[in-house]
């Protein structure tokens, strides 16, 4: 079985990493790229199934050279086999659906072709979530949102996987699916190894990735858009139906509430809080 | 009857009992799953830090794991005393000879790394037999089958199946007290041993004790340092530290209201310590372990069903009056049970394990050490006078002025000085013992 997980770089938003120019607006050359926090998930869902299932994991990512380091990251995380990089100047300034176009058509070059392919809830910078659905769109493939929990039947070719309706934590479903399939793994997703051979498995997969991420460039692919046989006009700015009009800054809500501090451990303090509250719970 | 994992072995802790059963039943080719509950193996261990190679024990750690001395041990031991403290006057013996008895070597040792060292061979072996090494795996308790013990349950696996279950988990064992094998609850059954490890850089250490960087000694203390809580003091010296510490009878320290931790502190600004310590030193780490009696606890049955019970998880921890020894019995006793279930298999019967294992302990020796005899005659009353009778005097000074105890010549000269030492090496005097303790000097 082989799977596949996109991965993106995104600016690094944790405070002390992230700089704002005058106008609020972010400055890509001071702040460091790091992986898609909610890319994390994704492979943890790819790892699970290698794991579980054995086979292949492969990392893809749209993005300038500099993505290495975070293929590199993304592949001690997820132990994976190989990285592909698609990667070149008319690809720049893509959005949602140019890039799921370019990543589509790189799957599809895959000599392996994947059986499953697994994706993040949404990037930190654009926070559309579009990408992932219009690539299973590009390639024709079902597809299962808000992924929390995955058990892979590779032999019987098919998936079933728990999914948060509508991203509602409350509301769980149990779906099917055909292999290939592209899974889009939400931020709740939690793999779970409760066999000692899942787990014996998991510890052969680390020991033997940490040399591979080392030697990222025996394992790493970089496509351009010649290698995909991509017309320029349709990927990138130039296949970019949508544009940013502008970016605004949400300037920061007020401290309006007053805090009274409390000092915990002496009880005669915190009786005049339990008359403030008390009142709420008699749903006064 | 639900489908559970199955492994033909399942080890639950990999301290050197867990690890000797592992390595052993690895070597006879049975499938082993090794479940370790600490992060790393070792990290949940305090012991104090020798471990002996007895001539007359069926396995040594070495033989199972061959480069185990070189790479996983601090400092041979090849020097032994005892410091009887009796009022302001310490009398000090080589014990060497009684240490020397029955030992092939003995070595300290510091657990985090030892049994680091030792998971990582563990896992290697085990991984070939289809099984393995896990760690933070906490093992519950055991898997029962129409009330047959069949497995463990953990809190993080489902629960798994095997033909031999070892418990090596420990002085706490749960899978011990699962299987009502662990009933100790008289204090008198145990000791309460707590250390600290103080960092030392090794030329200082060397020179402090004049020993060569491949030399190291074991110090042990007894007599009135501790306010009347039967027990005594040690010290180890490691690579680059010191392990000092503390064991009581836990009655006697109950009796006595006294607190270990104290005890410990009285030990390590004793004036006699002084002299290995200096001025200022930094511990490292600090930790406390009970420890069984073997005299009292030492199972002498310790399998039911699958189950076999191996080191401190079955009592085997012996106190020879100072002297203990936990881990060597340990590695026995899981090679034993390893060499019984291997035994077992292939007279087509391996749920007869425990019940070999239980002859071969005895048939071995193994706990003819554990459960001395002679004990219920002597008692532990005789605990020191027996070190007084083998031992030999080599130094009867003022408390304070052990700076003097080897120096022939000297008003408290050695009745037999050790003939491999010259006098320089004490030189330090105790610079900072209060006058009091200075007083009758030579």
């Amino acid at each position: 079985m082989n799977t596949v997980v996109l991965t993106k770089g995104v600016p690094d938003f944790r405070e002390e990493q992230v700089s704002f120019d005058e106008d609020g607006h972010l400055e890509r050359g001071k702040t460091p790229t790091v992986m898609n926090p909610n890319d994390r998930p994704a492979l943890r869902a790819a790892l699970q199934a290698k794991v579980r299932t054995g086979g292949t994991v492969s990392l893809m990512s749209m993005g300038p050279p500099g993505y290495e380091d975070v293929l590199r990251e993304g592949m001690e995380d997820v132990y994976a086999d190989d990285c592909y990089l698609l990667s070149d100047r008319e690809m720049g300034a893509a959005d949602t659906w140019a890039t799921a176009m370019t990543v589509a058509t790189g799957l599809q070059r895959l000599a392996d072709s994947p059986d499953l392919v697994v994706a993040g809830f949404k990037t930190a910078d654009g926070e559309t979530g579009h990408t992932g659905p219009q690539t299973a769109y590009c390639l024709g493939w079902p597809l299962v949102t808000h992924v929390t929990s995955l058990d892979v039947d590779a032999a019987a070719g098919r998936l079933r996987a728990e999914r948060l309706v509508d991203g509602d934590a409350s509301e769980v479903e149990t779906v099917e699916a055909p292999l290939p399939c592209f899974v889009v793994a939400d931020p709740e997703f939690e793999p779970t190894y409760r066999t000692a051979s899942h787990r014996l498995a998991h510890k052969d997969l680390r020991d033997a990735t940490q040399q591979r991420a080392r030697n990222l460039e025996d394992h790493l692919t970089v496509w351009d858009h010649e290698d995909l046989n991509l017309d320029p006009d349709y990927i990138g700015l130039d296949g970019s139906p949508t544009i940013v009009a502008g970016v605004d800054p949400i300037p920061k809500a007020p401290a309006e509430r007053d805090a009274t501090v409390v000092d915990g451990s002496r009880p005669s303090e915190l009786e005049p809080v339990l008359s403030e509250l008390t009142p709420y719970a008699a749903g006064d | 009857m639900t489908e559970h994992e199955r492994y033909e072995a399942v080890v639950v802790g990999c301290g050197p009992g867990g690890a000797a059963a592992a390595a052993a039943l690895a070597r006879n080719g049975v499938e082993t799953l090794v479940l370790e509950r600490g992060v790393d193996a070792g990290s949940k261990n305090v012991s104090g830090g020798v471990i002996y190679a007895e001539e007359s024990a069926p396995y040594t750690i070495e033989s199972l794991f061959p480069g185990f001395r070189e790479q996983a041990t601090e400092r041979p031991v090849t020097d032994n005393y005892i410091h009887n403290v009796a009022g302001d006057r310490v009398k000090t013996f080589d014990i060497g000879e009684l240490h020397h008895h029955d030992t092939a070597w003995a070595d300290s040792v510091l657990r985090r790394p030892m049994d680091s060292w030792l998971a990582e061979r563990v896992h290697e072996r085990t991984r070939e037999t289809g099984g393995g090494l896990l760690t933070e795996i906490h093992v519950t308790g055991l898997l029962r089958e129409n009330g047959e013990i069949v497995g463990v349950r953990t809190e993080e696996l489902a629960p798994i199946e095997a033909d031999l279950i070892v418990a090596a988990d420990g002085v706490n064992s749960e899978l011990a007290r699962d299987a009502g094998l662990m009933d100790w609850d008289d204090p008198a059954e145990w000791f309460q041993g707590v250390k600290a490890v103080v960092d030392m850089d090794p030329a200082v250490l060397d020179d402090r004790f004049d020993i060569d960087p491949d030399e190291g000694e074991a110090h042990l203390f007894s007599g009135d340092l501790f306010d009347g809580v039967r027990g005594g003091g040690f010290l180890y010296t490691n690579r680059e530290s010191l392990s000092i510490g503390t064991v009581f009878h836990l009655d006697s320290l109950a009796d006595e209201r006294a607190e270990p931790q104290e005890l410990l502190d009285a030990l390590l600004t004793h004036p006699l310590l002084a002299q290995w310590l200096g001025e200022e030193y930094r511990e490292r780490e600090y930790s406390a372990k009970l420890v069984p009696d073997s005299k009292k606890v030492a199972h002498e049955s310790p399998h039911d069903d699958r189950l076999v019970l191996v080191g401190d998880a079955a009592g085997q921890m012996q106190a020879q009056g100072p002297i203990i020894k936990g881990m060597n019995h340990a590695v026995s006793a899981g090679a034993l049970a390893a060499e019984a279930f291997a035994d077992a298999r292939s007279r087509g019967d391996p749920h007869r394990a425990g019940e070999f294992y239980e002859r071969k302990l005895r048939e071995e020796g193994v706990m003819a050490k554990l459960r001395p005899r002679s004990y219920d005659l002597v008692g532990r009353l005789s605990e020191i006078d027996a070190v007084d009778r083998v031992a030999t005097a080599v130094a009867d000074s003022a408390l304070g002025r052990l700076g003097l105890r080897a120096r022939p010549g000297s008003s408290n000269a050695p009745t037999t000085p050790p003939a491999r030492r010259d006098g320089s090496r004490y030189r330090t005097a105790l610079r900072d013992a209060p006058d009091r303790h200075r007083r009758g000097a030579g």
